[in-house]
């Protein structure tokens, strides 16, 4: 009975933490450590953004003590379920003034006439620099909470910091000769990161890791003939059929994952700077 | 025993009067016990709510309306003050925020919009279905459930409002997902929901909905003979990824701020921050607002015991009249009673033994109504609290 | 039964005196009171039931001098020696007629209601006809009815002496004959002896004497 007890206040006292998005994660458990739980619940298949969870997913991160919430815009799914507001954390709060705003899409309902909405880019983490400040808030949170203790949270955190500064630099450098060029992008989701190293990045709206359809095709014919790009971000690893049919219209291929999920074999860090080295391969010297 | 026997005889004979003076006589008694006890039991709801409450964030104007609508989820309307004030406090650390909106209402019951730290703050349990999750979810108190015999998997639709002038805002129909164990206090009689559900019922989020307004339906562009045509929102599945809100979230409206001061230190330091008399918000502790109604209410209840002192005075002297009436008509009795030999102090005797009888049925009467009264007094002060609303 | 030996009473108000040398009733023996209106013969009954106390002069009944016993013991002694019937039959409105014929159990001490006591109440009411309307209020029984509620209740006490005051004035000249005759069986069952003030002329040859009460008076004028 004593062990039995002891286990499960042992597997009560660890702090349950959830994120919104792998990254956050990723930091959250760097963080923590060992003395909590971090989940994403948002399967692999599913694109965090427009994640719709089922009321026991919903019961799962309201049961949790931090709910950590990227902001500016990603995951809206949490503006239509009902989550303690005590227990939540927006980490991109101290951070707004640095968001990127997007194109607006007007509409209209009833009898209110047509109004618009202001799109966000809201892939924050894609730019260390803003990573830091969601780590710093995280940090803040971790602490205000007592998920851990504070010398803990504050060594990992510095440790953590160091680390997003180190991926930072390393990426300036490797991608200072890019400047100027002009990259295309699958899909809209490399705003922070492009502002962030100087590039030039036109988006379409491909479906993730997908074999592009013709008229896809010929609009990516179009936008690299009047940009004179001649390289192609992809969010995943497209059949290589798709390779093979943007290569021939002169293009060089990049996965640069965008990181919502985590991808095999890496960590955050890891796949960052595989896919940082990689864009800096193709690019012409 | 002899006395008693012949006083219960001419009691039961004369049914109708002695009925008559011991209803009196049990009101008489009853009606000062009854209101002491509703009117201590109301104090003790009404205090401890308000000792439940540290502190309420709202709009500057009446303290006890914005108290009676955050606490009791009266028909009081404080004007509503901006989700920023809720942010402020969140962003000071000195307490948790928990916003109240309480503008709208559905079959007589209020609707309240807040988040789930209510639910927490109040240890409110569950007791059937589960708590509110997805936009559009309600709770309800049971005593709301018990009055619409409305359950899990029954919905509620907003009452229609003009408060706002908005254009297109339709009622909400809204899914009944749990039934809250009882509190006795007002949580018991209101419909909860999250903020945001009150937001989009306020019309501030929509859905993009293929809805048929009642402008077209009146012009006459549409048929009516749609099975399509929708006269309320709903919040489905198929349409809830649809819902958004217009503007930022800082400038939605809440009725009050439930204020949870993280210690005397903190609550010192905020109320400090809401003295400027010119702000547009105020501070208040609930406790002392309340405190003063309790002041009031019992300025009154002196008073009714005036009043029913005065009535009882009254009364008295009318059963006397009675009783001495009744021994006029019966001074035949008395003197053949004399003749037959009865003792002394035969007419006293008999009179004591009149008014005990009428007395002790009184008395059983009134303790009864007491006992149902002082037994049911937290649930019924709960509804009449409520019934302010 | 009764020897009242120079009796003198009078009223506080002194309009009135009343004056009884002697007079003398014997046991078991039925003697009717009469004389004009006014003449002292409800006052005599009261006498010597001991309602009223003389000035002076002795009233012996059964043994017993009444005027020498105190209030108490006089009230305890009517209850249980003397029988009344009254004119008016003061029966109580809200008791069955057995409770009225048992009400005299429920106003002394001086008397014990127990079984023997009722199933007396029951034998009188049958054998004065009314065996099966006991659990009537007096409003639902008709005169003859209530004035034989009033003899049980006066003789239920087992008295050695009833005292009737006109208790034939307020009925039909049939009914008078019959009540007159069950108060006389039922006085010669319970073995007492009957002093009744009468203005029936008509019934007087069935008492064994009658006393003339013109003789007593003392006239106002004294």
């Amino acid at each position: 009975m004593i062990v039995l007890g002891a286990t499960l206040a042992g597997a009560q006292d660890r702090a349950q933490v959830t994120t919104v998005n792998y990254p956050l994660q990723y930091f959250a458990q760097r963080l923590l450590g060992d003395g909590a739980q971090v989940t994403f619940p948002v399967p692999r298949d599913v694109d965090p953004s427009f994640w719709r969870p089922s009321i026991a997913d919903i019961s799962a991160v309201q049961a949790a003590d931090l709910i950590v919430l990227n902001g500016a815009g990603f995951a809206t799914w949490v503006d239509r379920v009902s989550l303690p507001r005590s227990k939540l954390l927006n980490t991109s709060a101290a951070i707004k003034d640095r968001f990127i705003v997007t194109e607006s899409i007007t509409h209209s309902h009833g009898d209110g006439g047509s109004h618009s909405h202001e799109g966000l880019a809201s892939y924050l983490w894609l730019d260390p620099t803003l990573a830091l400040a969601q780590t710093e808030a995280l940090a803040a949170a971790i602490v205000a909470r007592s998920l851990a203790p504070v010398e803990d949270v504050a060594a990992q955190l510095a440790t953590l910091q160091a680390d997003l500064e180190a991926l930072d630099a390393a990426a300036q450098s490797a991608l200072d000769h890019l400047t100027g060029v002009t990259l295309i992008a699958t899909h809209p989701r490399y705003h922070y990161f492009a502002r962030r190293y100087g590039l030039t990045v036109v988006s379409m709206e491909w479906e993730a890791g997908a074999m592009p359809n013709k008229a896809e095709l010929a609009q990516l014919e179009a936008l690299s003939r009047d940009t004179e790009a001649t390289i192609l971000l992809w969010e995943a690893e497209p059949p290589a059929a798709a390779f093979e049919a943007t290569a021939a219209l002169g293009l060089r291929n990049v996965v640069f994952p965008t990181l919502a999920h985590s991808v095999d074999g890496g960590t955050f860090l890891e796949t960052y700077a595989g896919a940082v080295s990689a864009l800096a391969d193709v690019a012409p010297k | 025993m002899n006395a008693l026997y012949l006083a219960f005889a001419y009691l039961r004979y004369h049914w109708g009067r002695s009925v008559i003076l011991t209803l009196v006589a049990a009101l008489i008694l009853f009606v000062p016990i009854a209101t002491q006890i509703l009117l201590s039991s109301s104090e003790r709801a009404l205090v401890a709510r308000g000792e439940a409450t540290p502190l309420l964030l709202g709009s500057r104007g009446s303290q006890l309306d914005l108290t009676m609508a955050a606490l009791y989820f009266s028909d009081e309307r404080p004007d509503p003050i901006p989700m920023r004030e809720v942010e402020a406090i969140w962003d000071s650390g000195l307490a948790v925020p928990i916003p109240v909106h309480t503008a709208f209402s559905s079959a007589g019951f209020r609707i309240v919009g807040t988040t789930l730290d209510y639910f927490a703050f109040r240890n409110l349990e569950i007791a059937d279905g589960r708590g509110l999750s997805v936009l559009g979810d309600a709770v309800i108190g049971s005593g709301v459930a018990a009055t619409l015999g409305k359950g899990i998997g029954d919905t509620l639709v907003s009452a229609p409002e003009n408060l706002f002038d908005l254009d297109g805002v339709y009622p909400l129909e809204m899914p009944i997902v749990g039934v809250l164990a009882p509190t006795n206090a007002p949580d018991d009689q209101a419909i909860f929901v999250d903020i945001k559900t009150a937001w989009v019922i306020q019309g501030i989020g929509h859905g993009h909905e293929d809805v048929v307004t009642a402008a077209q339906i009146a012009s006459g562009s549409d048929t009516v003979a749609n099975a399509a045509v929708v006269q309320y929102q709903r919040i489905t599945e198929v349409n809830i990824g649809s819902f958004h809100f217009h503007g930022s979230q800082d400038g939605f409206p809440t009725s009050a701020v439930i204020v949870v001061p993280n210690d005397t230190r903190s609550a010192t330091i905020l109320k400090g921050r809401y003295l400027d008399t010119e702000g547009p918000t105020q501070i208040v502790e609930p406790a002392g607002v309340i405190q003063g109604l309790v002041d009031r209410i019992f300025r009154i209840k002196s008073l009714l015991d005036v009043v029913t002192a005065i009535i009882a005075i009254a009364a008295l002297a009318a059963i006397g009249l009675a009783v001495f009436l009744s021994y006029r008509l019966r001074a035949r009795e008395i003197a053949t009673a004399v003749k037959l030999g009865a003792r002394r102090g035969m007419v006293l005797r008999l009179l004591s033994a009149e008014t005990f009888t009428l007395l002790l049925i009184s008395t059983c009467i009134a303790a009864a109504g007491a006992i149902i009264v002082s037994r049911n007094a937290e649930a019924w002060v709960g509804w009449l609290l409520a019934l302010g609303s | 039964m009764i020897a009242v030996q120079d009796l003198s009473f009078r009223y506080s108000d002194a309009s009135f005196r009343l004056h009884v040398p002697q007079f003398e009733l014997q046991d078991r023996e039925r003697v009717a009171i009469v004389g004009p209106s006014g003449s002292g013969k409800t006052t005599l009954l009261n006498l010597i039931a001991g309602i009223l106390t003389p000035q002076a002069g002795r009233i012996d009944v059964a043994g017993t001098d009444v005027a020498q016993l105190s209030d108490v013991d006089r009230r305890r002694f009517r209850a249980s020696t003397i029988g009344f019937v009254f004119q008016d039959f003061a029966l109580l409105d809200y008791l069955s007629a057995r409770q009225n014929i048992l009400y005299p159990y429920r106003i002394t001490p001086a008397l014990t209601l127990d079984a023997k006591a009722r199933a007396r109440a029951e034998a009188l009411a049958v054998s004065c006809g009314i065996g099966d309307k006991l659990d009537r209020h007096p409003t639902a029984l008709s005169q003859g009815e209530q004035q034989r509620v009033a003899i049980c209740r006066a003789l239920v006490t087992q008295p050695k002496l009833i005292l009737s005051d006109e208790a034939t004035g307020n009925l039909d000249p049939d009914s008078k004959s019959r009540i007159l005759d069950l108060l006389f069986e039922q006085a010669a069952e319970a073995g007492a002896a009957v002093l009744a003030v009468t203005h029936d002329h008509e019934l007087l040859p069935r008492f064994e004497r009658v006393l003339d009460f013109a003789q007593f008076r003392e006239g106002a004028e004294a």
